[in-house]
């Protein structure tokens, strides 16, 4: 089972798929990668988490990593 | 956009009666100004095809999923979610956000930026200098004696683009400031004073 973690102002919500092989988990992981890709698009950064801690991610999503989180896009001022 | 927008347009919608273009234009309407204030509505059931599920205690079909990057932010005033957010609702944010920064942090950190109210992180480009997070806060920045600063100020102001709670965005910060300094160089305001951030709350 793996999961985003979205940052939004209600603090955040999680987006989660599952790894089994199944018809309804290959749907799940279709959508997560598209919130990714999406998010991305628009100028967020992502973090996965490795080791038990978060680093920030430029690699394609994949299915395994356990924790994906949505950053802010930042800007000055 | 809002959610419950998105997730019309996905289903294999069976087209209105007649009767019903007037309720659903209507519907469009309100969700518009709902959209536009900052009101966005919580009653989607799935996003997609995929689960989702608030993290903190409340049911999984308790909300839809809420894609900031979507939407514009500008016209909310300073440290404000939106134009109706109860203080339930803030509360609620905070206590989600904080467990997520623990999350991102880890315990150890997490208790460190409790316990000592911030965390440093040395820089990897400037030797000498030091980002000061604090929650809610500008980056204060810390130099040794006869250390080069790029910036003319010691306050840095970095807000994310939409609205966050602060702990959440402290946490966001940290990885920004530690994997990605070239970005803060490239956005960071340097300020002559310390503030508060106007996109969290």
């Amino acid at each position: 089972m793996g999961r985003i973690l979205v940052a939004n102002r209600r603090g955040h919500q999680v987006v989660e798929w599952a790894t089994t092989d199944t018809e309804e988990a290959r749907a799940q992981i279709v959508e997560a990668e598209r919130i990714l890709r999406e998010a991305r698009e628009h100028g967020a950064l992502i973090s996965k988490k490795v080791d038990g801690k978060h680093v920030l991610d430029r690699q394609p999503f994949d299915p395994n990593v356990e924790e994906y989180q949505i950053l802010a896009p930042i800007a000055g001022g | 956009m809002d959610n419950l927008n998105v997730d019309q347009q996905r289903s294999p919608a069976t087209p209105p009666a007649p009767l019903a273009y007037t309720a659903l234009w209507r519907h469009r309407f309100v969700a518009s100004l709902r959209q536009w204030f900052g009101m966005t509505r919580q009653t989607g059931r799935r996003n997609g095809t995929v689960d989702v599920v608030d993290a903190v205690d409340a049911p999984a079909d308790d909300a839809a999923l809420e894609r900031p990057w979507l939407r514009r932010w500008d016209h909310l005033p300073k440290r404000s979610a939106g134009y109706g957010f109860s203080r339930a609702d803030y509360a609620q944010a905070h206590v989600r956000a904080r467990e997520v920064a623990r999350m991102t942090l880890g315990d150890d950190l997490w208790e460190q930026a409790q316990r000592q109210g911030y965390l440093d992180l040395p820089s990897h480009r400037f030797p000498g200098l030091t980002y000061r997070l604090r929650v809610g806060r500008r980056i204060e920045v810390i130099c040794k004696r006869g250390a080069h600063s790029p910036w003319p100020y010691d306050y840095l102001c970095i807000n994310p683009t939409y609205p966050l709670p602060e702990e959440e965005f402290f946490a966001q910060l940290y990885l920004y400031v530690r994997d990605r300094e070239d970005l803060i160089l490239a956005v960071a305001a340097p300020q002559p004073w310390d503030q508060a951030l106007g996109r969290t709350f």
